[in-house]
């Protein structure tokens, strides 16, 4: 057995779901965790799906056991983060166009998934949910929900952070150091300089890029990256999570999530990790694909588009035509002369403790450490209580001296206090982080009336915000996925847009784009 | 009641168009959806701000670069000599509405909300522009609780260009403090010289010129500077808001006030239904309400896709939403690439001859229909920083063909 020291420490690189779950299981089993994320937490793959925490109930017939494990770990993420689930509830809706067996097929794998299921009355579904086809001929009932992807990431993080871990954003790992036969340390560069940090255990948690990762030590990871797209709707036009009830396929499903629905997917073999644009002859398939599960989507305001890809693992003796497998994958270096060294693919933001669960036995197995997983049973808050984390208090002492009497963020309202808050506690200086967190720009408006008004809030606290930069880049991206579904309303705002941040602001387009904001 | 001339829109080129044809002694009818994009303007002429060649090269004066200007942008469809007839025009003869406004032939470069410069032809008497501040110690004020102007921002910037700028708060006069609300507070202040010299005490010694939020005042904009400087007894200008703002809105109700002293009122909440047409002629339009508007000519200045004049579907197909007149547009929006389609959605439109009429398969469509502003194609205010200039050079010249035309008529 290698010998590793009481208090071992690990590098977790990869700042989403994945990473930030499994920074957290190797904390409460007593290592010391420094994490490093390129971009922004959850900026990746975490946040650029359709926002479902998946009951598995779109996976009990192809892949039982995966389904089950959704459902598992569905209750297990809705009991420690409820501030970042909604529980919408699921629907599987037949319309006369889909298989007429699979309804059948779709009740028994879920039952022998474990996931709760009840058959619905159509015309029941059809009164609750006015928008959706007028055609259903089958409707069941699902414990599916929805994920606010950067809140359960950030608590995550928050909880790192708390119990003493150290979160790197705005880094990248460019070397690890392997001598020996074993990892010595990672070397991350960041625009403030680079950092050498020791290390007994290296993570790559890095999703889409963690072949790029792997190959720092000359290793290879399996993957199949495929690329969905997404169109986001205004308003929330169904109730719940409404799926096609026919085998998973592409653009079947819509979720309402926030003060929004998203449309989605698209499914495309990509070679690179960071294909995130979205193709116009995608949207047209998206639209008309959507049109029999809601009748006249075209005439609906669409605010913009994205697009994220899907690690999916593919085992190298896969030879089958049949989907790949949607469970993720550990993988051990030391079998490769790598002590130290792990790989965690795969899988869902849905199971992402599960991962973080196995990944965390892997190491502990190949260390001899007896540290049992403790993710599903501590509460995600427990060390706040103890810490400065009191985010009402704040605002009531930053509204003491400085009242909103409007919201920052008509859209979405976000109010100035909660902006202040996170620009003070967190550090952040850029539009984009904060849109992750606050949800400024998701609206109609696309951030066009916010963003200089939070651009004067960082700009008080930071005398070298670069405001110009950042208020270019903000608009260069919010306009990406906008112009994507400028169409009706969308076309008018885009040009108002355009109008308030060039003609009246003077800020002009950039190709200057941060790691990580090109995206949703 | 037929009347000689409908303008269909209250956008800038529409009140242009009015005026002018009032000057010509004919009758005009306005009929709009709704308030026009005047309303959000950042105040002040922009003519043509940045070289067309693509590298955002600020430009010292419009005229150097109209002639490179892509061969359908409007500039070059009515031609140079017209588009500085109508600005002459407008610095001199368009009356009260206009009076404010300054020009020395050259761009200015106005200070942006933000602390960036826009290079804009004519400024208004009170328009911040970077020539009053360069060196200079100066005050922002801030009216507490008004998100719609950035000061932090604004003095962050400015610093960066070495204008030292100290922000100062100020009650608003009034409970609004959203931008209209404000500046109707500013014209109602009974004591204005009372509220700022409140003020004054705060401005700190050395302060050679004062910034505000251009929300002083909407119709009695020019008491209420008064007012202030007689307390402050320094320069007092304005920085734009985000929108609604409050300059383009004084033009516009500026030249709402002028028509309608001369008995010309804007009908808005008119949804145009359909046209009705003769041979090569509009000859009425008719509303959603069923009413038949009867004209000699029609001027469309419906603001193009930001304003409702042209739709874009779902497919990236562009219509022309009063006449269902021919569209220009490259390719479907939804063919190209993000850049390109942005420019696209600016540059979709019709495409007149040189009097403004539509064409239609390289000939005029009608010949008693003039098309001005932004539903105009090839032409991108944006990027070249050209709204009030087009607007101005095609009302105008829409206002001169359309009553040639009704000479025409007449004599014929």
């Amino acid at each position: 057995m290698p010998h590793v020291s009481s208090n071992p420490r690990a590098v977790v690189i990869g700042g989403g779901a994945t990473g930030c779950g499994v920074a957290r299981d190797l904390i409460l089993r007593g290592f010391s965790v420094t994490l490093v994320e390129f971009g922004d937490l959850g900026s990746g793959t975490s946040s650029r799906f359709h926002g479902m925490l998946q009951c598995g109930a779109r996976y009990a017939v192809s892949d039982t056991d995966y389904g089950a494990e959704c459902m598992r770990e569905r209750r297990i993420v809705a009991r420690l983060a409820p501030e970042a689930v909604e529980r919408t509830g699921g629907l599987f809706v037949s319309l006369p166009d889909d298989p007429p067996g699979f309804g059948d097929e779709f009740l028994a794998g879920c039952q022998n998934a474990k996931i709760p299921i009840d058959e619905l009355d159509p015309d029941l579904v059809m009164a609750e949910e006015p928008n959706i086809s007028r055609h259903i001929v089958r409707a069941f009932a699902v414990p599916d929900a929805t994920v606010h992807p950067w809140k359960l990431v950030n608590l995550l993080a928050d909880d790192v952070r708390r119990r003493g871990g150290e979160i790197l954003t705005r880094h990248q790992v460019t070397e690890i150091d392997v001598s020996g036969g074993r990892v010595r340390s990672v070397l991350a560069v960041g625009s403030g300089g680079e950092r050498r940090i020791e290390a007994d255990v290296v993570i790559n948690a890095a999703g889409v890029w963690s072949a790029r990762v792997a190959s720092l030590v000359g290793e290879p990871v399996d993957l199949q990256l495929t690329k969905g797209s997404i169109i986001v709707f205004s308003h929330r036009l169904v109730a719940r999570a409404v799926n096609r009830c026919r085998p998973p396929t592409s653009h079947d499903i819509i979720v309402p999530t926030g003060t929004v629905s998203l449309f989605g997917t698209t499914s495309e073999v990509v070679d690179d990790p960071d294909t995130t644009h979205v193709r116009p002859d995608e949207i047209q398939e998206l639209l008309d694909k959507a049109e029999p599960l809601i009748p006249g989507i075209r005439g609906y305001r669409a605010f913009r588009a994205w697009a994220g890809v899907r690690p999916l693992y593919k085992p190298n003796n896969w030879t089958s035509d049949k989907p790949l497998p949607r469970r993720h994958f550990v993988t051990d270096h030391a079998d490769n002369d790598i002590l130290g060294f792990f790989t965690v693919c795969g899988g869902s933001l849905t199971t992402h403790r599960a991962m973080a669960e196995d990944l965390g036995d892997h190491v502990c197995r190949r260390f001899g450490i007896n540290a049992p997983c403790e993710t599903a049973t501590t509460p995600l808050t427990a060390g706040a209580a103890n810490s400065d984390w009191r985010p009402a208090e704040n605002f009531q002492r930053i509204e003491r001296d400085r009242a909103f009497t409007a919201p920052v963020c008509e859209c979405e309202s976000v109010d100035g206090a909660e902006v202040i808050e996170l620009i003070r506690s967190c550090g952040i200086r850029h539009l984009h982080d904060l849109r992750r967190r606050l949800r400024i720009g998701f609206g109609p408006c696309q951030g066009t009336y916010c963003s200089s008004r939070v651009a004067s809030l960082i700009a008080e606290q930071y005398p070298d915000y670069r405001a110009e930069d950042d208020l270019g880049r903000f608009w260069t991206e919010r306009l990406k996925g906008t112009m994507r579904t400028a169409w009706g309303h969308q076309a008018r705002q885009t040009l108002l847009s355009d109008a308030i941040y060039r003609e009246t602001l003077g800020i002009r387009l950039t190709q200057d784009i941060l790691p990580a904001e090109d995206h949703r | 009641m037929k009347t000689d001339v409908l303008i269909v829109g209250a956008e800038l080129d529409g009140l242009i168009a009015a005026t002018r044809l009032l000057d010509h002694g004919r009758s005009v009818r306005m009929l709009s959806t709704g308030v026009g994009s005047l309303h959000y303007a950042p105040g002040g002429i922009h003519v043509l701000g940045y070289a067309p060649d693509g590298n955002e090269r600020t430009l010292s004066s419009p005229f150097d670069a109209i002639s490179h200007l892509d061969e359908h942008h409007p500039f070059q469809t009515i031609g140079t000599e017209k588009v500085r007839t109508a600005l002459d025009w407008f610095f001199a003869d368009a009356g009260p509405a206009a009076h404010c406004f300054r020009s020395n032939g050259n761009n200015a470069l106005t200070v942006s909300p933000a602390g960036l410069g826009i290079p804009v032809y004519g400024v208004a008497r009170h328009q911040a522009i970077f020539e009053c501040l360069s060196g200079k110690q100066a005050a922002i004020v801030r009216v507490r609780h008004h998100r719609d102007f950035p000061a932090e921002l604004l003095a962050l910037e400015l610093g960066k260009t070495g204008v030292d700028a100290h922000i100062v708060e100020i009650d608003a006069p009034g409970s609004v403090v959203e931008n209209a609300g404000l500046a109707r507070a500013f014209d109602a202040l009974d004591d204005g010289d009372g509220y700022f010299s409140g003020l004054a005490s705060q401005i700190p010694d050395g302060t050679e010129v004062v910034m505000f939020p251009a929300v002083l005042g909407l119709r009695e904009h020019s008491r209420v500077m008064a007012a202030v400087e007689r307390a402050l007894g320094i320069p007092c200008l304005e920085v734009p808001t985000l929108p609604p703002s409050v300059p383009g809105m004084r033009l516009q109700f500026a030249f709402e006030r002028s028509l309608n002293d001369r008995g010309v009122i804007i009908h808005t909440g008119v949804h145009i239904e359909r046209p009705r047409i003769e041979g090569r002629h509009c000859v009425s339009l008719v509303d959603d309400m069923g009413r038949t508007h009867d004209a000699s000519a029609i001027i469309v200045s419906t603001g193009g896709i930001l304003m409702g004049g042209l739709d874009v579907d779902s497919r990236g197909a562009v219509r022309e939403t009063v006449l269902g007149l021919d569209v220009h547009q490259s390719e479907p929006l939804n063919a190209l690439s993000v850049d390109q389609s942005l420019s696209a959605l600016h540059l979709a439109g019709v495409v007149t001859d040189g009097d403004l009429r539509p064409a239609s398969n390289g000939s005029t469509a009608y010949e008693n229909v003039f098309v001005t502003g932004r539903t105009l194609a090839h032409w991108n205010p944006a990027e070249e920083s050209s709204a009030e200039g087009v607007s101005i050079a095609t009302g105008w010249v829409a206002a001169e063909a359309a009553h040639a035309h009704l000479g025409v008529l007449r004599d014929g």
